[in-house]
């Protein structure tokens, strides 16, 4: 079997071959066949649902039991069987076709269950395909999601040796390479606990170590840069530069589209299964934040809490806007951000002196940012029937995380519309200081300027008084 | 230097819906052997972590149940060998199989299962878990086997030729073990039942086959159905290589073979036909 799928495998190489050839002169150039790390055609992957309820009681569970038996012996009694047709499924993955380069670092973006992961997965043949084809030149190292590809009984050491040998290294490779693991994961004698017992910036650190350094010719990184500390942050990004510089294939699946934007050659959109962008990454991510939050951007107000105040003008709906005034699902931080409050006011005429103040909490609750008319001696001395009152903040001050606000609305001074927790919302991670780094410490981001001097003359005299002082 | 150019754009791995149709890669499992013998070696080395005997349970499991059995079913059933040969030995010379069989099932059923935070995210041939936990349980058998042998020429027992049939009823006996290894790793999965049907069939096993009874005692005229029980006839041959019975029962032994084999052959279709699906499944 195995021999017939090489010859198989040979013979389509040939044929691509002849049509790359003949491709090479077009205007589109593309590139002789053999630069090709992967080559994905027309790739599907349909989860059939394997059925799994929840009881809440045993008699159903009984119940439940005797009746699925029943329903899978009566088919196969009637001679009957189930055409996988009529399977209903959800389809992660549908006819993706994608070629991705020797040497290109790719970003795959797209929201929540778009099927990023499922596609890598695909090309690791972790999951099997439903239908298309992939060709894979050369070895893979992944790493899907944190710490994974790690068996928790295992030590650290183990584990590292399982990744080589998982990749086709033999016990002598990963010999040699074993020590540069160890120091770039920096996990010093851990390395010879348990990885159950390992904290989740250890196994993300030995994690990204093992993929990066047992040098596979094409690296999956999923999500890495979600997890861990600046300075592992800043780490695995340089890592991801100086394994580009050395001609190493990369797709790297990030929700950081700052990231994406700096350090990909090419991005690729993917929703609900579908390629939907393929292009130059900053195209592709702009295109993804104006368009991919449609629904869900308008949050009504008040769903779940109690309104206090007399009701003359309240607020009926709110939303984000980004710089362009395109309403977004979420602020993202160090971007502008403006909040839109729509109200509505019972008696235009006797509504004087609207004043609004909000309050972001974190959601532990704490008060982190209170933004108020009254703080910047702003009021709306008269407002119409309904309208929208917004507020813009030049730079999202927030890290990425949930967030919910607290609205207090006055009409000269009485309380018409007070809600604690009125609405949640999320702060997408972005790159406040345009380093592409996040802070992740703490959750405020203020701008800073450094700088390093010498001492100025009349400091120096102060100082060397102070001393004398002190001495 | 076209052979060289095709050599080069060859690409290092096609992915298929199909795959390989009827069997498991076992190029893929051949290339990875390294890997099966690091996870043997951790699987033996942590089986018997913190436990003061250590490997020495390989032997104390099959002579506790020896000396048992001998009292209840010997001395006080009045069970016998059925020839010259000590019920006690003869008890043994069955146990030590049954004991690698009864825990090659059971630490088959759960191979796959108790890698799931592997399978979901790294491939390597699926087919390693069931012969991971085969292989560490033949190091058990190994230690067992070699002290049954000990126990065969101190108590003087004759030797003859039919001993020279011995590594064929051992290599019946793996190939049963992983056969049924591989088969029972999938069924888990697709089925969560056979975890807890498993128990019972390894018990129905016990009896089911000439452990503790001389194969005579089930007419001659149904033998061959008793083989479908594969391992009742690979106790019967190690009987017969040990102690030359010569009332050794060839359809028994001939039918358990064929049944082995299609458990084989059929284990294994099985095995490439679910392993597609693992990851989603679990």
């Amino acid at each position: 079997m195995e021999m017939v799928s090489k010859d198989i495998s040979n013979n389509d190489a040939l044929d691509d071959a002849k049509t790359g050839a003949e491709m090479c002169p077009t205007a589109d150039n593309p590139p002789a066949f053999e630069e090709y790390a992967i080559r994905v055609d027309g790739i599907s992957k349909c989860f059939e649902s394997y059925g799994y309820q929840q009881f809440r009681h045993v008699p159903g569970i009984l119940v439940k039991s005797v009746k699925t038996a029943l329903k899978s012996i009566k088919p196969r009694l009637l001679g009957q069987f189930i055409d996988s047709n009529q399977l209903k499924g959800f389809w992660a993955i549908n006819n993706v076709t994608l070629d991705v380069k020797k040497g290109e670092v790719l970003g795959i973006i797209g929201r929540n269950g778009s099927g990023k992961t499922t596609l890598l997965k695909l090309i690791t043949k972790v999951t099997h395909p439903t239908a298309g084809r992939i060709e894979v030149y050369g070895r893979i190292s992944a790493l899907l999601g944190v710490g994974t590809g790690f068996h928790p009984m295992f030590t650290g050491r183990q584990n590292v040796y399982l990744g080589g040998m998982v990749l086709g290294l033999t016990k002598e490779e990963v010999d040699e390479r074993f020590d540069d693991i160890v120091a770039f994961s920096e996990i010093g004698d851990a390395i010879d606990k348990r990885v159950q017992h390992y904290s989740s910036g250890m196994r993300s650190r030995l994690g990204f170590a093992v993929a990066v350094q047992l040098r596979a010719e094409i690296l999956l990184l999923d999500e890495v840069l979600a997890v861990g500390d600046v300075g592992f942050q800043r780490k695995c990004l340089k890592e991801i530069i100086n394994m580009r510089n050395s001609g190493r294939t990369i797709l790297l699946v990030s929700h950081n589209t700052n990231a994406i934007k700096t350090y990909c050659d090419r991005a690729v959109l993917l929703e609900e299964g579908r390629i939907v962008r393929d292009g130059v990454p900053a195209d592709v991510v702009s295109y993804y934040l104006s368009h991919m939050f449609d629904e869900g951007k308008v949050k009504s107000i008040g769903d779940n809490a109690e309104r206090m105040g007399d009701g003359s003008i309240y607020i009926k709906q709110f939303w984000f806007e980004d710089e362009m005034s395109r309403r977004v699902s979420s602020p993202v931080c160090g971007e502008v951000v403006t909040l839109c409050f729509e109200y509505f006011c019972q008696d235009p005429v006797n509504t004087k002196n609207v004043e609004l103040g909000v309050a972001l909490r974190d959601a532990g609750g704490r008060s982190l940012i209170r933004i108020s008319t009254e703080k910047t001696a702003m009021r709306f001395e008269s407002v119409k029937k309904s309208g929208v009152i917004r507020v813009t903040i030049a730079r999202v001050p927030l890290i990425a995380g949930d967030y919910s606000f607290d609205y207090r609305m006055t009409a000269d001074g009485e309380e018409a519309d007070y809600i604690v927790n009125a609405a949640e919302f999320a702060v997408a991670e972005g790159d406040f200081f345009g380093t592409g780094m996040c802070e992740t410490h703490s959750p405020i981001v203020v701008d800073q300027t450094w700088s390093l001097h010498d001492l100025r003359p009349e400091e120096k005299a102060e100082n060397v008084k102070n001393d004398a002082l002190g001495g | 230097m076209a052979k060289d150019i095709i050599d080069h754009i060859k690409p290092h791995e096609v992915i298929t819906p199909i795959g390989s149709r009827f069997w498991p890669n076992f190029p893929d499992v051949w290339r990875q052997r390294e890997l099966v013998k690091m996870l043997v070696q951790k699987s033996i080395n942590s089986r018997y972590h913190q436990a003061i005997l250590g490997i020495f349970w390989a032997l104390i499991t099959p002579v506790c149940y020896m000396v048992i059995m001998n009292v209840f079913f010997g001395l006080l059933g009045g069970f016998k060998s059925g020839d010259a040969t000590p019920y006690s030995l003869f008890l043994l010379s069955a146990l030590v199989p049954y004991q690698y069989f009864g825990k090659c099932l059971g630490d088959g059923a759960t191979s796959i299962i108790n890698n799931e935070a592997l399978i979901g995210k790294v491939y390597f041939p699926r087919l390693i878990f069931p012969i991971v936990t085969t292989l560490a349980g033949t190091v058990d058998f190994v230690i067992a086997f070699v002290f049954f042998i000990i126990c065969f020429v101190v108590m003087q027992q004759p030797l003859g030729w039919h001993m020279l049939a011995l590594p064929g009823a051992v290599l019946a006996l793996f190939i049963l073990a992983i056969s049924s290894s591989v088969f029972i790793s999938v069924l888990t999965v697709k089925y969560r039942d056979v975890r807890y049907a498993l128990p019972t069939i390894i018990q129905l096993m016990f009896f089911g086959s000439p452990i503790w009874y001389p194969s005579t005692l089930m007419p001659a005229q149904y033998h061959w159905v008793w083989g479908l029980n594969p391992f009742a006839g690979i106790v019967e041959a190690f009987r017969w290589c040990f102690f030359g019975t010569e009332t050794v029962s060839l359809p028994l032994i001939t039918s358990s073979a064929c049944t082995t084999v299609l458990l084989g052959v059929f284990g294994l279709f099985y095995f490439n036909k679910i392993q597609r699906q693992l990851a989603d499944m679990i």
